[in-house]
C-alpha cells in the first residue's frame, strides 16, 4: 500500500519536473490553464510549433475534402445533365409541349419530386433541375419555329400534330370517339382541349355580354 | 535586444532558455504566444469547419448520385 503510494508520487514528480523542465511538449491546446501559468516561456513556444503542425494538416484535410468535394460535384452535374439531354425528347410531343405529364413526364417528374421530397438533396439537385428546366423551356422555343421534331424514333412535324391535335377535337366533339376507347395520353389531352373550349366560352360569354351592354345603352 | 524571429529560432532550435532571455525579450515572446495562439486556435476552427462542411456535402452528394443511378437504372429498362 504505502509502496503504491509512493510510486504514484514519484510518477506525479516525473510528470511535474518533464513539464516544467520542457520535456513534455504538447500541442498548446492540451494544456491546462494552471499547467500554463507554471510552464517556461520556451516549452510553451515549441507547444505553439506543434499546433501550428497540425493547424497545418488540418488546412491539408480541408483542401483535400473541398477538391473531392467539387469533383463530385462536378461528375454528379454532368451526370444528371446527360440524363436529361438524354430524356427530354419525351416530354416534346407535337403540341402537348408540357413538361409535366404522365407516362413519358415520368422520369422527369421522379426526378423532380425526388429533389422536393429529399432534403438532404434538394440543396443539390434543385438548382440543377431549375437550370435544367430552363433549358428546356428554351428549347421548346427554338424547337417550336424549327419544323422538324424528333419523338423517340420517329420523326414528324409541328403541323402534322397540329393537324392530328385539331382532327382529334373534332372527333371529340362528333362523339366519333367514345371515353373508353381514350387511352391515358388521349385522356390528358382531351382534358386540356375542354379547358382550352372552357377559355373560349368564357370569352364568347363576356364579348356577348359587352355587346348586349353597348345595345342596351 | 534580440526582435522576435530571432528569439523564437533560437527557442526553437534549442539554444535558449528562459533564462538566457531578458524581461523585455520575455516580455516580446509573451506577446507573440498571446497573438499567434489565438490566430491558430481560430485558423484551426475554421480549417475544421471548412472540412466537416465539405464532408457533409459529399455525403450528401453520394446520396443523390444513387438517385440518379436509380433513375438511369430504370431509364435503361
Amino acid at each position: 500500500m504505502f509502496e503504491d503510494i509512493v510510486n504514484s508520487i514519484k510518477d506525479d514528480v516525473k510528470k511535474d519536473i518533464d513539464l516544467y523542465t520542457g520535456k513534455d511538449v504538447r500541442p498548446f491546446g492540451s494544456y491546462r490553464p494552471h499547467e500554463l501559468r507554471k510552464l517556461p516561456l520556451t516549452t510553451i513556444v515549441k507547444s505553439l510549433k506543434m499546433s501550428w503542425d497540425q493547424l497545418g494538416k488540418e488546412q491539408e484535410e480541408a483542401r483535400e475534402a473541398q477538391s473531392m468535394e467539387y469533383n463530385m460535384e462536378a461528375s454528379f452535374v454532368q451526370k444528371a445533365k446527360n440524363f436529361f439531354d438524354r430524356n427530354k425528347r419525351k416530354f416534346v410531343v407535337g403540341f402537348n409541349l408540357a413538361l409535366v405529364g404522365v407516362g413519358a413526364g415520368l422520369n422527369l417528374n421522379y426526378f423532380v419530386n425526388n429533389g422536393q421530397m429529399l432534403p438532404e438533396g434538394q440543396d443539390i439537385i434543385a438548382p440543377i433541375v431549375e437550370k435544367i428546366q430552363s433549358t428546356i423551356q428554351q428549347e421548346r422555343i427554338d424547337e417550336m419555329e424549327q419544323p422538324v421534331v424528333t419523338v423517340g424514333e420517329h420523326e414528324t412535324t409541328i403541323t402534322d400534330k397540329a393537324t392530328e391535335h385539331e382532327e382529334f377535337k373534332a372527333e371529340l366533339q362528333e362523339g366519333v370517339v367514345q371515353e373508353e376507347e381514350l387511352t391515358q395520353e388521349q385522356l390528358e389531352e382531351r382534358a386540356e382541349i375542354n379547358q382550352e373550349q372552357n377559355i373560349e366560352d368564357a370569352k364568347v360569354k363576356q364579348s356577348q355580354e359587352i355587346q348586349t351592354d353597348d345595345m342596351v345603352k | 535586444m534580440r526582435d522576435i524571429k530571432e528569439l523564437v529560432s533560437k527557442i526553437l532550435l534549442n539554444e535558449i532558455t528562459d533564462d538566457d532571455m531578458t524581461e523585455e525579450e520575455k516580455k516580446l515572446v509573451m506577446d507573440f504566444i498571446e497573438k499567434e495562439s489565438k490566430e491558430i486556435e481560430k485558423e484551426t476552427k475554421k480549417a475544421q469547419k471548412e472540412k466537416e462542411k465539405s464532408l457533409k456535402r459529399i455525403e450528401k452528394l453520394n446520396k443523390a448520385n444513387e438517385k440518379l443511378d436509380k433513375l438511369i437504372e430504370k431509364e435503361s429498362k
